[in-house]
């Protein structure tokens, strides 16, 4: 008998890393984007947040640190033929869409060289021909949109699919049971992902939901859930793969998935969060979704520390040319325009519409 | 030229348009199975099956949302809400959502949707299922009205709202769907935003629309043969977008405007007509400009107060002699 | 029981009036003695009084119709009783509502008889009182012309001036008919192009207009010359239209001749002070002035003199009007018979009528049968003016104001109070010689008074 020497065990262990390694190498580029992602996120919010307090950025804005993962793991789910539709609190949906720093914060800041000529800013942001069917100023207002695209998938029998986030906020307005109700009862492909950051705006959701679970209420409509970690990016592209997989075949119906996560910030900028202990807030800081997940790459020997301050440093130039952008490089809209694009077809004149 | 009835006439269009463009489908309540409350949609669900003619739950906000939702990931849906009272609760839908997305989103998108629904008195069912509530929705940028009154408009308004690519609110009446006119077979189209004058004259214009329209030209037709006046009767056909032209070279004619509605008189749809006749044709009136329209009261359900609270023939010929100076 | 209310012949002479205004309404209760309603006669505004007792159950006369004398124009009755449907004719024609004949046929027993001139003229005083209530003045509210945006334009377009319409639409709003009605009655004027253009721009009325080229057509200079229609509009108050046709008839028909004469009133100015010093009657110059005239006529008799067409009537007593003044309009109450009284009378009398006038309480007879008006414009600083004569009466005496003025005395200057007048004569009837011996005799008097006083 051969006697299997060290050498060749080294050179089957050198084999299979050698195969092993073009996959190893696609998950390191797959996971960098993962952590690329939600660090562009981050870095966005913050920006966000701090330009409003300087004032420069006007209006509203609702920050979505601390809820990265949610966005970044159920996005890494679809492809580019699926749709989304976002929130009031949606800057992290878009960038997990694939949205472009410097065209949102043009965006944000109102100017026309943003995603939607500087129309919609911070809570109306979309990217229809990406996919991202828009956020919505109206808190549950985007559930029966993505419901009714839900219905377009599947008429379409293409096995697109649909991603519905909202909050828990949302999940006691009317419009989430009408629309689950519906897609429970046609099978539509959506995956209603709930974000669950136990605060509506400063009422927790202990005060404002008769469920503690959010999730609890999808047998009320026909479809399996699952509760998730939402500081978990894999976890939640886990739950939402399995989704979706469902979703795409025929009559594979709905999902609902409760991501358990946490907002950093306030609802908005003039909140001071009184409603939240310092506690409860280190609580969730510690669990840090891109602090985790760096913390997994390292594990992992994914990534080295080194590699992940080299991709923080990317993303911080990209932040910083997508202020330089927004800010000094991109034009307000003429007021000229004003009247552009409210209907298809047709301009407004001082005696009414006339048909182009 | 055959002689259908407007329910048979919406029927057909909805039909001809579903074989025309596969992404067009249909939702709402009892539309399917039922035939439509009113009959509108009556044997499409035979026809076409229920993946395009869809039975929903009662769920007005998820039916005007899923139609906005459904326009904006590529089909044509055309949703109905029952009776007209009831978009109160698909408003958000309607009104934040489908009206505005394209505006909102730079103009780079399309919310090609119709949502088609009923109103108007005349049944005696009272206050929340008898409103004509167009006013309303005036008042919302990026959304279209349109009212027909006659089995020829409906059919032709109906086939290009579908056709459009805006959001079309399609504003049937409760009282004309058993209606018949002249509807030609040959395929036509009746564009959006052209009034129709339905009556040629010199004394007085008399501007109107859905059931308003037909009773005012009843109305004009009883004011020539028992007292010599000749009015022009306009039937608008569209609020939104308004054909006010038609109106103006009317007035610049007659010189005496009336209008007639059924919705309450309060914040009216025909203030808008009366704001731009002042605007562009001032110096033509020769009358204060009236309107005809309903009592300011939640519709009553007995038969002598519904009457009392809605324009009649005799109401409107009697305001119509007042602007005429008789 | 059912009785009749009837137009009231509240003067020689009325054979209509017009309706003025009802006091009672139909339903109201009424009393003997009770004001149902006043009308307007020719000459003024006057009263009616009920004579039955119950209740006004139909009025049949509305306002601002003309009745003749005689006719029902109301019915009192129990409140619930019916009206019989023939109630309102007319009465058959009697001998009283035959036209009064003229002056000739009774010369004796009526001192004050109804005046002459079978000619269409109405009896002696020309003027009416001012109605109290009176119809409104203006046809629209007098700051704003009311006109629609249509009718603007048409007017503007047709060259018509707005001030040329008169509304037919509710608030009297001008609107697009008139304009088209106007222009249809305008059709029938000849106007020049120029004209037209200038009539617009001045807002003169065309068709108020008297051509003065050929076939009436009017010309530029015509429209240049007249008034614009612009300003406050009134209508015509019944005494209004009788001054303005009475007046006119006068100055047109009547020749008139003027003297003028400065009468020295040294003499009467201290003689009526201690006059009203020691009586308790206020003789005004007015008073003293109606003596010295009734002087006057005794000794020149053929000044009471009237134009009866084909001869002349040469009357024995003298009446004579007194000017007084009225808002908006004027009225001359007659003194009677001032040949027979004295001064105080005359005072007392004179007194009477004028506040009578004044509150609009004359009877037709009290401005009847007068031969001479005296007009005192003196109060008003007028030294002289030229005044036009009643007609029926053959002479007006036109005072000015008393004034200290320079004259020469006996070759030296003094101070001397004077007072001109100026007798209007109607000379089919007088002549100036007349006339002067007239005032000569006025003039003597005043510097003699005393004589005024037997």
């Amino acid at each position: 008998m051969a006697k299997k020497t060290k050498k060749s065990k080294k050179m089957k262990k050198k084999k299979a890393a050698a195969k092993a390694a073009p996959k190893k190498c696609a998950l390191v580029a797959e996971y960098r984007g993962y952590l690329m992602r939600m660090m562009q996120i981050r870095a966005f919010e913050e920006k966000v947040f701090e330009l409003l307090s300087r004032d420069l950025l006007k209006g509203a804005s609702h920050v979505y640190a601390g809820q990265e993962a949610v966005a970044v793991g159920a996005c890494a789910a679809i492809g580019p033929e699926d749709f989304i539709t976002s929130t009031h609190r949606g800057h992290g949906h878009c960038v997990a869409r694939g949205g472009e720093l410097h065209l949102m914060l043009a965006e944000l800041c109102g100017k026309e060289t943003g995603y939607c000529r500087g129309r919609g800013g911070s809570m109306h942001i979309a990217d229809v021909n990406a996919g991202n069917l828009g956020a919505t100023g109206i808190v549950g207002g985007n559930i029966p949109v993505g419901t009714g695209a839900g219905i377009a998938c599947k008429m379409r029998k293409q096995g697109q699919v649909v991603l519905c986030f909202f909050g828990d906020g949302a999940s006691n307005n009317g419009t989430f049971h009408e629309s689950l109700n519906m897609a429970g009862v046609w099978k539509l492909p959506v995956v209603y992902i709930c974000e669950n950051n136990l605060y509506g705006m400063s009422v927790s959701v202990d005060r404002a939901c008769a469920v503690k679970d959010i999730a609890v209420r999808a047998p009320g409509y026909d479809m399996p859930s699952e509760i998730v970690d939402g500081m978990k990016v894999l976890d939640v592209k886990a739950a939402v793969e399995k989704a979706v997989a469902r979703a795409r075949k025929a009559d594979g119906g709905p999902t609902l998935i409760e991501c358990k996560t946490y907002r950093y910030r306030g609802h908005s900028r003039s909140d001071p969060r009184a409603y939240r202990t310092k506690k409860e807030e280190a609580y969730w800081q510690d669990r840090c979704p891109i602090k985790q997940f760096s913390a997994l790459l390292q594990k992992k020997k994914l990534m080295t520390a080194g590699e992940i301050k080299a991709a923080q440093a990317e993303v911080d130039r990209e932040m910083a040319e997508a202020e330089d952008f927004a800010l000094n490089q991109s034009p307000y809209p003429s007021p000229d325009a004003l009247f552009e694009d409210v209907y298809c077809g047709y301009i407004q004149t001082d005696k009414g519409l006339a048909k182009v | 030229m055959p002689e259908i009835e407007y329910r048979q006439a919406i029927q057909d269009a909805l039909r001809e348009e579903m074989k025309r463009d596969e992404r067009v489908f249909l939702m709402g309540e009892d539309i399917a199975i039922y035939g439509g409350a009113y009959g509108a949609t009556r044997g499409l669900y035979e026809e076409f099956g229920e993946e395009r003619v869809r039975d929903t739950a009662i769920s007005e906000a998820a039916i005007a949302g899923g139609a906005v939702g459904a326009a904006m990931a590529g089909m044509r849906p055309v949703a109905e809400i029952m009776y007209m009272d009831f978009l109160t609760i698909a408003m958000d839908q309607l009104a934040n959502q489908g009206a505005k997305n394209r505006y909102m989103f730079g103009g780079k998108t399309t919310v090609p949707m119709v949502l088609r629904t009923e109103g108007g008195a005349g049944r005696c069912i009272a206050a929340q299922h008898s409103q004509s509530l167009e006013a309303w929705f005036l008042h919302v940028p990026g959304l279209f009205v349109v009212c027909p009154a006659t089995p020829y408009d409906v059919k032709g308004l109906l086939k290009a709202s579908i056709r459009d690519d805006n959001p079309v609110l399609f504003i049937e009446h409760k009282l004309i769907y058993g209606d018949t006119g002249e509807v030609p077979d040959e395929e036509y189209l009746v564009p959006l935003g052209e009034a129709a004058v339905t009556r040629a004259g010199t004394d007085v214009t008399v501007v109107s629309y859905s059931r308003m329209a037909n009773r005012s030209l009843e109305a004009c037709t009883k004011l020539a043969e028992e007292d010599g006046i000749e009015a022009e009767v306009i039937d608008l056909r569209c609020l939104k977008p308004m054909d006010i032209d038609r109106v103006l070279d009317s007035v610049r004619k007659t010189g005496r405007l009336a209008l007639v509605s059924e919705g309450c008189k309060n914040g009216n749809a025909v203030n808008e007509i009366a704001m731009r006749v002042n605007e562009f044709a001032f110096d033509y009136l020769d009358a204060p400009i009236k309107r005809i329209c309903a009592a300011d009261v939640p519709i009553p359900m007995s038969p002598t107060l519904e009457d009392a609270t809605v324009p009649n023939v005799d109401r409107i010929c009697a305001e119509i002699k007042e602007v005429v100076g008789q | 029981m059912i009785s009749k209310v009837t137009m009231p012949k509240l003067g020689q002479t009325m054979e209509k009036a017009v309706v003025e205004k009802w006091v009672k309404s139909e339903g109201d209760e009424v009393a003997k003695g009770d004001i149902l309603l006043e009308i307007t006669t020719d000459k003024a505004t006057l009263e009616v009084e009920s004579y039955h007792e119950g209740t006004l159950l139909k009025i049949f006369a509305e306002e601002g119709t003309e009745v003749p004398v005689n006719h029902v124009i109301a019915v009192v009755g129990d409140p619930g009783e019916e009206i019989p449907d023939d109630i309102a004719a007319p009465p058959p024609a009697s001998a009283e509502e035959a036209p009064k004949p003229s002056a000739p046929a009774r010369p004796a027993p009526a001192p004050s008889a109804a005046a002459p001139a079978p000619s269409a003229t109405p009896t002696a005083a020309p003027v009416a009182v001012a109605a109290a209530p009176a119809p409104p003045d203006v046809v629209a509210p007098p700051e704003r012309v009311f006109s629609s945006p249509r009718a603007r334009r048409r007017a503007k377009e047709e060259k018509i001036a707005l001030d040329c319409l008169v509304g037919s639409g509710p608030n009297g709003r001008i609107i697009e008919r008139d304009v088209t009605a106007y222009l249809e009655r305008l059709d029938a004027v000849q106007v020049t192009p120029t004209a037209r253009v200038i009539a617009f721009q001045r807002g003169v009325d065309l068709l108020k207009t008297k051509g003065s080229g050929p076939n009436g057509r009017i010309v530029k200079d015509d429209v240049a010359d007249a008034v614009p229609a612009r300003g406050l509009r009134e209508q015509l108050t019944p005494m209004r239209r009788v001054i303005a046709d009475r007046l006119t008839h006068s100055f047109r028909d009547i020749p008139h001749f003027y003297l003028m004469m400065d009468m020295d009133m040294a003499a009467v100015v201290p003689f009526r002070k201690t006059l009203n010093d020691e009586g308790d009657v206020r003789v005004s110059f007015n008073d003293i002035l109606m003596r010295a005239c009734a002087l006057a006529y005794e000794d020149v008799p053929e000044m009471n003199a009237a134009w009866l067409g084909d001869s002349i009537l040469i009357r024995p007593d003298v009446n004579i009007g007194l000017a007084v003044s009225l808002d908006k309009g004027l009225i001359v109450p007659v003194v009677k018979d001032v040949q027979t009284k004295t001064l105080q009378q005359l005072a007392l009398e004179s007194a009477d009528l004028v506040q009578r006038a004044r509150s609009k309480q004359l009877t037709p007879d009290d401005y009847e049968g007068g031969c001479l008006t005296l007009s005192n414009l003196g109060m008003f600083d007028v030294d002289a003016f030229v005044p036009i004569i009643n007609p029926g009466e053959a002479a007006i005496l036109g005072v000015g104001r008393i004034t200290e003025k320079a004259i020469v005395v006996d070759g030296m200057i003094a101070i001397k109070p004077m007072m001109t007048v100026t007798l209007s004569g109607d000379h089919r009837v007088i002549d100036g010689a007349q006339a002067a011996a007239f005032l000569k005799k006025i003039k003597d008097v005043l510097v003699e008074p005393d004589v005024l006083l037997e």
